[in-house]
C-alpha cells in the first residue's frame, strides 16, 4: 500500500512543504499570493490549510499552518512525510526574533523533521526599515544550522516579489534530493 | 496491532551521512589496490565476505529510502562498471589460486555482480542500468563472458549427469556463473543494445547457415546477423529460469526486438508468432515448466509496453488478446498451468492492458476496437477477486490507468460498475428488536478479496480525479462501508483489513482531489450508509467522524494512522467544515494513535471533549466488532474502560437528570446481553467490560453531578442487573470460562460504589471511589472500617441478593488459576467477605483456611490460587475477628501448614504469589521468614528439569518485596536483622547461580540492600553509585557484575545496619557466594562460564587475603555440602580449576590432606562419572603442587593425591582410567615424578604405547608400581 504510493508520489512528483513561522508573520498571504488569490482579506489563520500548487510539473502541497503552539501533529503523517520547510520571518518585527530563533531552533532539532530542506522567506521587505538579509542570518544564528540544506530569500508577499524564485529554490533542491531519476 | 514507535527511515537519515561515506570507502578499497605507480589496479580475487559485508549489506539498509543514493551513482556505478570490464579483458592471464584460500576469496566479476545487483534490489535497474557503459566495443565481450560460462555449465552438467553430490564442489569453483552475474550481465547486454549502429555491422564474425541453433516454434527470417543468432538462443533460455535472470533476459529480448534494424529484418514478427505459439498447447509435448509461460507473457508485456505509443503492434493487437482470453479459460494443458501462476495471471493483465492503451492511442475507435476495449474491463473487473494481492493490485491499477484515458461516458461507466459490484450481497439487517432503529449492514456475504480489490480500484480512481462528481454520492458509501470493513475467518480471525486501508486511501485521495464545494453538494440523505448520522450534518462532517471512530477503534495500528492522515487533508483542504477541526486534527495525531489502548482511551476521550457527536460515535463503535466483538481480550478491556469514561464524558451534568446517560449505557449493554447467543463469549465479556467501565464511571459523574444523586429506584434496577448477571454466571457453564469469570468479577467488583448508594447518606455520593480503588492493596489496612462501611448495606433485599448469589458463585471463580482472572475473582472473593454478617465473614473464612490448609487427596482437584489470593488479601479482616494473641491468625496459620505438607512446585508458586501481592509480608514479616528460606533452598528437579527454580525465583521476589524499604533507616526492627541473617547467604547463592532468570531477580535483592555510595574505578560514571550501576548498567551475565558480587563485602557498598550484621562472618558470606558461584563457572553456558571465570581469578589475583577466602570458602562447602552433588561436583572442579591456572597452590594454611580426604570422600563409592573426573582432577592438582611449597602438610598431600591416582588406575570404567592417565602424564611431563624417579626419560615412554582403557590389570599394576604412585 505505501510503496504504491510512494511510487506514485515519485511518479506524479508530488511534494509535501510545510509553512511555517511566528503568526503574523504573513505565511497565508505568501499562499494566497502564489496561487493569485486576493490577498487584501486575509485573516489570522486558526488552523492549517492545505494548498496544493503545480509549479514546473511539481505538485507543491503546501500545508499553511497557522501559529500554534502544538505542531508536531504537522510534521508527518501515514502517507506522507514533509519534504520541504519553508519558514516565514516578518523582517520588520525586530522585538520577536528571538522568539523566532528559539522556535526555529526548536524544530530543528526535531528529528522527524532530518532530510527536509530549509527556505526561510525574510518576508514584507517591501516595508521600509525592514531588516537586511545579514542581518537575519545572524540574528537567526542560520550559520549554526548542520542539520539541514537552508536558503534565505528576501520577499514580499504584497509584491509577490522573490516568491516563485523561493519556490523554484525548492523544487531545485528536491530535483537534487529526491527525484532525481 | 500497534504500530511501532521506531521508524527506520528517521534513523536512516540521521545517520545516512557516515553510511554513505564508508560505502565510498570500502568500494574503492575492496576491489582495487595501488600498482605502486601512482594508479590502482582491479584485485581479481577479492575478499568476499569482508567486501559483501561492507557493501550489499549497508545498501540493504537503503531499501526504505533508495534516493538517497542518487547523488552517488554517477561516481559509483561507473566505476564498478568500469572495473568488471577491466577484469573481463584480462581474465585469461590471471593466476589461479591456491587451494586452501578459495572459499575466502572470489572472483572480482563474481563480486560485483553481487554489489551492482544489490544496487538494481535497492534503486530499481531502470535508473542503475543508465550508468552501465555503453560502448558498443563491450558488447562482444560481455556476449562472449556468458557464453562460456554458459558453456563451461553445460560441461560440468554433462559430466555430472550420474553423480549429482559433487555439486558443492564445483559451485565453488566460480566458473560457473551465480545468477547475480547473469542477470546483470544480461541486463547489460540489453542497455549496450542500444547501439546506434545495426548489428549486422557489429558482428564479428557471421555464423554460417548451418549453424543456426534450432529454437521450438520460431522459424528465423534471413540474413539474420550473427550477434543476434547469438543472443537470442541466449535469452530464450534464460527466460525460462525460475530465477531474477529471466527478467534481465525478458529486456534483451525485447530491446532487441524493438530494434529498427531487427524489425526490418522480420525478428519480431517472427518473435511475436513465437510466443504466441509457445502459449499455444501442442500436441507432442507436455507443457513446460511455468516460468517458461512466465517470461513469455512478460516478454509479450513488454513488448506491448515499449510499443504503446508506436503503430509496430497494431497488427497483432487482436490475436494476442483472443490468446489471453482463451487462456484465461483455462481450457487445455497448458492455460491450466499458467492459470494456476499468480505472477503469470499478472503478466496477462500486464499485457492486456499495454494492449488496450495501445488501442485507445488513436482517437478514431471502431466498433471492434470498442468490444475489445469492453472485454478487456469485464477482464480486469473480474481479476479483482483473484485469490493472489499483486494480481488484484495489478488489475486495480490497470483499471485505474484505462479509465484515464476512456471517454467521460464510458469512464463514469467503469466506476458505476465498481460501484455496482461494491453493493452486490451487502444485507441490511435490523439488530435491534425496538422500531425506529437503524439498518444495519451485514457483510458476511460478500468477498473480502473482491472487496479489496474494488476499494482499491476506487481509491485509485479517486486518487486520479477520474469520477465525475456527479458520482460522489455512491463513492460516499462505498468508501464509508469499506472504512468498517470486517469478515470473521473460518478459525475466527479477522480479515478485510486491507479493505479498511484502501478505504483510508480512497477517502484521503477523495479530500485531496475534490474541492470543498464539490463534496458538499452531495447531500447526507443520499448516502445510505450515513444513516447512522444526524441528518443535518455534511457528509464531510459525517466522514469526518467516521473517520475520528476509525483512528481510535480500529484494532491495526497502520489503519488509525491512515485515518488520522485521512482527517488531517479532509480539514486541512476544507476548512471550517469539520467541527472543531483544527483540535481533533492535534487531538488524533500520528503518534497519539500508535498504541490501541492510548488510542481508544485519551484520543477517543480528546475528540469527545471536543464535540459530543465524535463520543457517540465512537461509543457506538465500542458496541461493535471493533470494542466488544474484539477477538483481543486485552482490547476488549481497554474499551469497555473507554466506554465508561466516553459515558461521563457525554453525561450532560448541568441538565436536569444528569444520570440519563448513565442509565441509558446500563440499558444498552443490558439490551445487548440479551441478545447474546450462548458462544458469544467474547462479546459477553466486552458487554460485561463495559458495564464495569460505566460503573467505574459513575463515582467520578457523580461528582461532578452533586449534590444531585441517583435514586434509590435506579440503584436498585443497576444492582438487579448485576445479580442477574450473576446468577446467570452459576448457571450457565461457557465456553472460555475465565473470560466470563474475570468479567463478572469485575463487574461485582465495581458495582460497590452503588452498594454504598443504599446505605450511605446521599451526602456522601461525593466521596464514592471506584470498586477496584476501594479493596486496593494500600487500603488494606483499613479492611475493619471499610466492613463497618459496608454493614448497614447488608440488609438491603437487592444486596442481599447480590451477596447471596456472589456466595454462590465465588467458589467457582476462586478455583480458577489464570493470572487475569485470579487477581478479579480474588477481589470479588474479598467483597463478599466485607458484604458478609460477621457471623458468616468468620465461617467463611475459616472455611477457606481449611480448604487451603489441607494438601488434596489428587492432583485432580488442586485447590485454586484465587483462594490463596483472597485469604492473602483478607488477612487483617482474620486478624480482627480473632482475639488470638499469638500472633498467628488463621490465614497465616493456613499458609504455613499448606506449605509445610505440599511441596508441589504450582502451590508454592503460588502461595509465594499470593503473599507477594498483597500486605501479608509486609504486615508480618517474621511469621514467614522459615517459609522463604525453605523456598530459597528448592532444587526439585523433574523430568521438566529445575523446576524448584520456579520456586526460588518466586520467593527471591517476595522477598524483594519485604525488603522494599530495607534501606530507610525506619526499617530497622528485630525482623530486618533476623531476616537478614537467616536469608542473606542463600540470596547471595542465588545471585551467582547459572540460571539466568534466578540470577535477575536475586540482583534485585541484592541492590535493595547496597547503599547509594559511589564507586571507585570507574571513571565515566562518577556520578552514578554503584548501586544504580548495578540495577541499570550492569547485565546479570557480565565480568563486572560477578566481579562486584565478589568484592560487595569488601567494599562499604551495603546499608550501614546490614553490614553490622554480616561483617562479623566474612567466611560464611563467601561460602554462600561460592556455592553459587561454581554452578555458574563450571556448568552455565559458555559466555557465562568465561564471564564468571575471568571475574574469580581476578579477585584472587588481588590479593593473597582474597585468594585465601575463595580457597577456604571453596573447602567449606567441600566438607559441609558432601552428598549434595548439585554443589560438590562445580566446587570440585573450581578447585582443579584454580589449580590449573596456578592459584590454589599459592594460597598458605590450606590442609591437603583434608582436602584429598575430602575430595576421596566426594568420590568414594560413586556412580557419577563427572564427580570422580573431577576428583582426579583435584588429584592431579595436588599431586602437581609439590616442591615449590615445602612443607609437611603439602608433602602429604601430595602423597596422598599419587597414592589416590594410582588407585584409580584400577577403576573399572575405562574412561576413569584414562583420565587418570592424562593427569599422570600431566605429572611426568612437568618433570614431577621424573624427581622422584631413578631416571627421568623412561618415565614417560612407559605411559605411552599402551591403550589404557583396555589394558588388562597387570599392565596396570606394573606401572603403579613403577611410577610409584602406591
Amino acid at each position: 500500500m505505501l510503496s504504491i504510493l510512494r511510487k506514485a508520489r515519485l511518479k506524479d512528483k508530488e511534494m509535501r512543504i510545510l509553512m511555517l513561522g511566528l503568526d503574523n508573520a504573513g505565511k497565508t498571504t505568501i499562499v494566497k499570493k502564489i496561487m493569485g488569490e486576493d490577498v487584501n482579506t486575509v485573516s489570522p489563520t486558526l488552523g492549517f490549510i492545505i494548498k496544493t500548487i503545480d509549479y514546473q510539473g511539481y505538485k507543491l502541497n503546501i500545508w499553511d499552518v497557522g501559529g500554534q503552539k502544538t505542531l508536531r501533529s504537522y510534521w508527518r503523517n501515514y502517507f506522507e512525510k514533509t519534504d520541504a520547510l519553508i519558514w516565514v520571518v516578518d523582517t520588520t518585527d525586530r522585538l520577536r526574533i528571538d522568539d523566532c530563533r528559539e522556535e526555529l531552533h526548536g524544530l530543528l532539532e526535531e528529528e522527524r523533521l532530518a532530510g527536509a530542506c530549509l527556505l526561510i522567506f525574510a518576508n514584507k521587505t517591501d516595508v521600509d526599515g525592514c531588516m537586511t538579509q545579514e542581518e537575519i542570518v545572524t540574528m537567526l544564528r542560520l550559520h549554526d544550522i548542520r542539520t539541514h540544506q537552508w536558503h534565505v530569500l528576501q520577499c514580499s508577499a504584497m509584491t509577490g516579489k522573490n516568491l516563485e524564485e523561493g519556490l523554484s529554490w525548492v523544487v531545485e533542491d528536491a530535483k537534487k534530493r529526491l527525484f532525481l531519476y | 496491532m500497534d504500530a511501532s514507535e521506531n521508524e527506520i527511515d528517521v534513523y536512516l537519515h540521521k545517520h545516512s551521512k557516515v553510511l554513505l561515506e564508508e560505502l565510498d570507502q570500502s568500494l574503492v578499497t575492496c576491489l582495487r589496490k595501488p600498482d605502486g605507480r601512482g594508479g590502482t589496479r582491479i584485485r581479481p580475487w577479492v575478499r568476499i565476505r569482508e567486501t559483501l559485508k561492507a557493501t550489499c549489506v549497508v545498501l540493504d539498509q537503503f531499501q526504505e529510502l533508495p534516493q538517497l543514493l542518487d547523488p552517488h551513482l554517477p561516481k559509483w556505478i561507473p566505476y564498478l562498471a568500469e572495473s568488471y570490464l577491466e577484469y573481463l579483458q584480462t581474465r585469461h592471464r590471471q593466476k589461479r589460486i591456491p587451494e586452501h584460500t578459495k572459499n575466502l576469496l572470489a572472483p572480482l566479476d563474481y563480486t560485483i555482480s553481487q554489489i551492482l545487483y544489490s544496487f538494481c534490489k535497492v534503486r530499481g535497474e531502470k535508473v542503475i542500468v543508465r550508468f552501465l557503459n555503453v560502448e558498443t566495443k563491450y558488447l562482444e565481450l560481455i556476449l562472449s563472458a556468458v557464453e562460456e560460462a554458459e558453456a563451461a555449465a553445460d560441461n560440468v552438467k554433462e559430466k555430472n549427469v550420474g553423480e549429482p553430490s559433487s555439486f558443492s564442489a564445483v559451485a565453488s569453483s566460480y566458473k560457473i556463473w551465480s545468477w547475480e552475474q547473469r542477470y546483470i550481465a544480461l541486463l547489460w547486454l540489453s542497455h549496450l543494445l542500444f547501439a546506434p549502429f545495426d548489428l549486422s555491422t557489429i558482428s564479428s564474425a557471421d555464423l554460417d547457415e548451418g549453424g543456426v541453433p534450432p529454437i521450438a516454434g520460431l522459424s528465423w527470417p534471413a540474413n539474420v546477423p550473427g550477434l543476434t543468432m547469438r543472443v537470442i538462443p541466449l535469452a530464450i533460455k534464460y527466460i525460462a529460469c525460475a530465477g531474477k535472470e529471466r527478467d534481465a533476459a525478458k529486456a534483451l529480448l525485447v530491446r532487441l526486438a524493438m530494434r529498427r534494424d531487427m524489425q526490418q529484418l522480420g525478428i519480431l514478427e517472427s518473435l511475436v508468432q513465437w510466443s504466441l505459439k509457445s502459449l499455444r498447447p501442442q500436441k507432442d509435448n507436455e507443457a513446460d515448466n511455468p516460468y517458461f509461460y512466465i517470461g513469455v507473457l512478460s516478454f509479450l508485456a513488454g513488448i506491448l509496453r515499449s510499443s504503446s505509443e508506436t503503430s509496430y503492434m497494431d497488427k497483432y493487437l487482436s490475436t494476442i488478446f483472443e490468446s489471453m482470453l482463451e487462456l484465461s479459460a483455462g481450457g487445455d494443458e497448458i492455460s491450466k498451468v499458467i492459470m494456476s501462476q499468480a505472477s503469470a495471471r499478472k503478466m496477462m493483465l500486464k499485457v492486456v492492458r499495454s494492449l488496450v492503451v495501445s488501442l485507445l492511442r488513436n482517437a478514431r475507435r471502431d466498433m471492434k476496437t470498442t468490444v475489445l476495449v469492453e472485454n478487456a474491463i469485464g477482464y480486469f473487473l473480474e481479476s479483482l477477486s483473484d485469490n493472489d494481492t499483486p494480481v488484484r493490485l495489478s488489475a486495480s491499477k490497470s483499471l485505474s490507468i484505462i479509465t484515464l484515458k476512456l471517454d467521460p461516458d464510458m469512464a463514469s461507466q467503469v466506476v458505476e460498475a465498481v460501484l455496482e459490484s461494491l453493493n452486490r450481497n451487502v444485507l441490511w439487517n435490523k439488530t435491534s428488536s425496538k422500531p425506529g432503529a437503524n439498518r444495519v449492514r451485514d457483510l458476511s456475504a460478500v468477498n473480502p478479496l473482491e472487496w479489496h480489490g474494488l476499494m482499491m480500484t476506487l481509491s485509485h480512481l479517486l486518487y486520479r480525479r477520474s469520477p465525475p462528481a456527479s458520482q460522489l454520492s455512491d463513492i460516499f458509501h462505498s468508501l464509508l462501508l469499506g472504512l468498517t470493513f470486517e469478515q470473521r475467518g473460518i478459525s475466527g480471525a479477522s480479515v478485510g483489513a486491507n479493505v479498511r486501508d484502501a478505504a483510508c486511501f480512497g477517502i484521503w485521495a477523495l479530500a485531496r482531489r475534490y474541492t470543498t464545494s464539490e463534496l458538499l453538494a452531495v447531500p447526507t440523505k443520499s448516502v445510505y450508509a450515513a444513516k447512522a448520522h444526524p441528518p443535518s450534518s455534511s457528509v464531510l462532517q459525517v466522514l469526518g467522524t467516521e473517520l475520528v471512530t476509525t483512528a481510535s477503534l480500529d484494532p491495526e495500528g497502520n489503519i488509525r494512522r491512515g485515518a488520522s492522515a485521512a482527517l488531517q487533508e479532509l480539514i486541512g483542504r476544507h476548512p471550517d467544515t469539520v467541527e472543531h477541526g483544527i483540535g481533533v486534527v492535534q487531538c488524533v495525531d500520528y503518534h497519539a494513535v500508535a498504541r490501541r489502548s492510548r488510542a481508544v482511551q485519551e484520543v477517543a476521550l480528546g475528540a469527545t471533549r471536543l464535540s459530543g457527536q465524535y463520543g457517540e460515535a465512537v461509543v457506538d463503535g465500542i458496541l461493535g466488532w471493533r470494542g466488544i466483538g474484539d477477538m483481543d481480550t486485552a482490547s476488549r478491556r481497554a474499551a469497555g474502560a473507554a466506554f465508561g469514561t466516553l459515558m461521563v464524558e457525554l453525561s450532560n451534568v448541568a441538565s436536569e437528570k444528569p444520570f440519563s446517560r448513565f442509565e441509558e449505557s446500563i440499558d444498552s449493554v443490558m439490551d445487548r446481553l440479551s441478545s447474546l447467543q450462548k458462544r458469544q463469549v467474547e462479546e459477553r465479556h466486552g458487554l460485561l467490560a463495559c458495564f464495569a467501565g460505566v460503573l467505574d464511571g459513575f463515582p467520578e459523574l457523580a461528582r461532578k453531578a452533586a449534590p444531585r444523586s441517583l435514586d434509590q429506584a435506579s440503584v436498585r434496577k443497576v444492582l438487579g442487573h448485576v445479580s442477574t448477571i450473576l446468577e446467570d454466571c452459576g448457571t450457565t457453564e461457557y465456553r472460555k470460562p475465565e473470560l466470563v469469570v474475570e468479567a463478572a468479577s469485575r463487574l461485582a467488583v465495581s458495582s460497590l460504589p452503588i452498594i454504598q448508594l443504599t446505605s450511605v447518606n446521599n451526602l456522601f455520593s461525593e466521596r464514592l471511589e471506584k470498586g477496584v480503588d476501594i479493596l486496593s492493596v494500600d487500603k488494606l489496612d483499613g479492611l475493619p472500617e471499610i466492613v463497618a462501611g459496608f454493614s448497614s448495606a447488608q440488609q438491603v433485599p437487592e444486596v442481599e441478593t447480590l451477596t447471596s448469589r456472589l456466595r454462590a458463585v465465588i467458589p467457582k471463580w476462586l478455583s480458577r488459576n489464570e493470572q487475569e482472572t485470579v487477581e478479579h475473582a480474588s477481589a470479588a472473593g474479598l467483597m463478599l467477605l466485607l458484604l458478609s454478617a460477621p457471623q458468616q465473614r468468620a465461617e467463611t473464612l475459616e472455611q477457606w483456611a481449611k480448604l487451603i490448609a489441607a494438601k488434596p487427596g489428587s492432583r485432580a482437584i488442586a485447590t485454586g490460587n484465587g483462594y490463596y489470593h483472597v485469604m492473602a488479601l483478607a488477612q487483617p479482616l482474620a486478624h480482627s475477628s480473632q482475639d488470638d494473641m499469638s500472633g498467628n491468625d488463621i490465614v497465616c496459620a493456613a499458609f504455613l501448614e499448606r506449605w509445610s505438607v505440599d511441596s508441589e512446585i504450582e502451590t508454592r508458586v503460588s502461595i509465594l504469589h499470593s503473599l507477594l501481592s498483597s500486605r501479608i509480608l509486609s504486615d508480618k514479616p517474621a511469621v514467614f521468614l522459615d517459609l522463604l528460606a525453605d523456598g530459597l533452598n528448592d532444587y526439585t528437579t523433574t523430568a521438566r528439569g529445575d523446576e524448584g527454580s520456579l520456586v526460588r525465583f518466586q520467593t527471591l521476589k517476595a522477598i524483594a518485596v519485604l525488603w522494599g524499604g530495607i534501606g530507610r533507616p525506619a526499617a530497622q526492627g528485630d525482623w530486618v536483622a533476623a531476616s537478614v541473617r537467616k536469608l542473606i547467604h542463600n540470596i547471595l547463592r542465588l545471585s551467582a547461580e547459572k540460571l539466568d532468570r534466578v540470577r535477575r531477580v536475586a540482583k534485585d535483592v541484592i541492590a535493595l540492600l547496597m547503599n547509594e555510595g559511589k564507586i571507585d574505578g570507574l571513571k565515566d560514571s562518577i556520578q552514578t553509585s554503584s548501586k544504580t550501576y548495578l540495577t541499570d548498567h550492569l547485565s546479570f551475565s557480565s565480568k563486572a557484575y560477578f566481579s562486584l558480587l565478589l568484592d560487595l563485602i569488601n567494599k562499604d557498598s551495603l546499608h550501614k545496619h546490614i553490614m553490622d550484621i554480616v561483617k562479623d562472618d566474612t567466611n560464611a558470606w563467601m561460602a554462600g557466594l561460592m556455592a553459587g558461584f561454581v554452578s555458574s563457572a563450571d556448568t552455565g553456558n559458555e559466555d557465562l562460564i568465561i564471564e564468571s571465570r575471568a571475574a574469580l581469578t581476578d579477585y584472587c589475583e588481588q590479593s593473597p587475603q582474597k585468594l585465601q577466602l575463595v580457597c577456604s570458602a571453596l573447602l567449606h562447602n567441600l566438607k559441609t555440602c558432601q552428598g549434595e552433588d548439585r554443589i560438590i561436583v562445580p566446587t570440585l572442579e573450581i578447585i582443579a580449576f584454580l589449580f590449573h591456572v596456578g592459584l590454589f597452590q599459592r594460597c598458605e594454611g590450606v590442609n591437603y590432606k583434608s582436602l584429598c580426604l575430602q575430595t576421596q570422600k566426594a568420590g568414594y563409592k560413586t556412580g557419577n562419572v563427572r564427580k570422580v573426573a573431577a576428583c582426579i582432577k583435584v588429584y592431579g592438582g595436588i599431586a602437581a603442587a609439590g616442591p615449590e611449597s615445602a612443607g609437611d602438610n603439602v608433602e602429604a598431600g601430595v602423597k596422598d593425591a599419587r597414592k589416590r591416582l594410582g588407585a584409580l588406575m584400577a577403576h573399572p570404567w575405562p574412561r576413569i582410567r584414562s583420565a587418570v592417565v592424562d593427569e599422570i602424564w600431566g605429572l611426568v611431563d612437568s618433570g614431577e615424578l621424573a624427581a622422584d624417579g631413578d631416571d627421568g626419560h623412561e618415565d614417560g615412554h612407559s605411559l605411552m604405547g599402551v591403550d589404557w582403557t583396555s589394558a588388562d590389570k597387570s599392565r596396570v599394576k606394573v606401572l603403579v608400581t613403577e611410577l610409584k604412585l602406591e
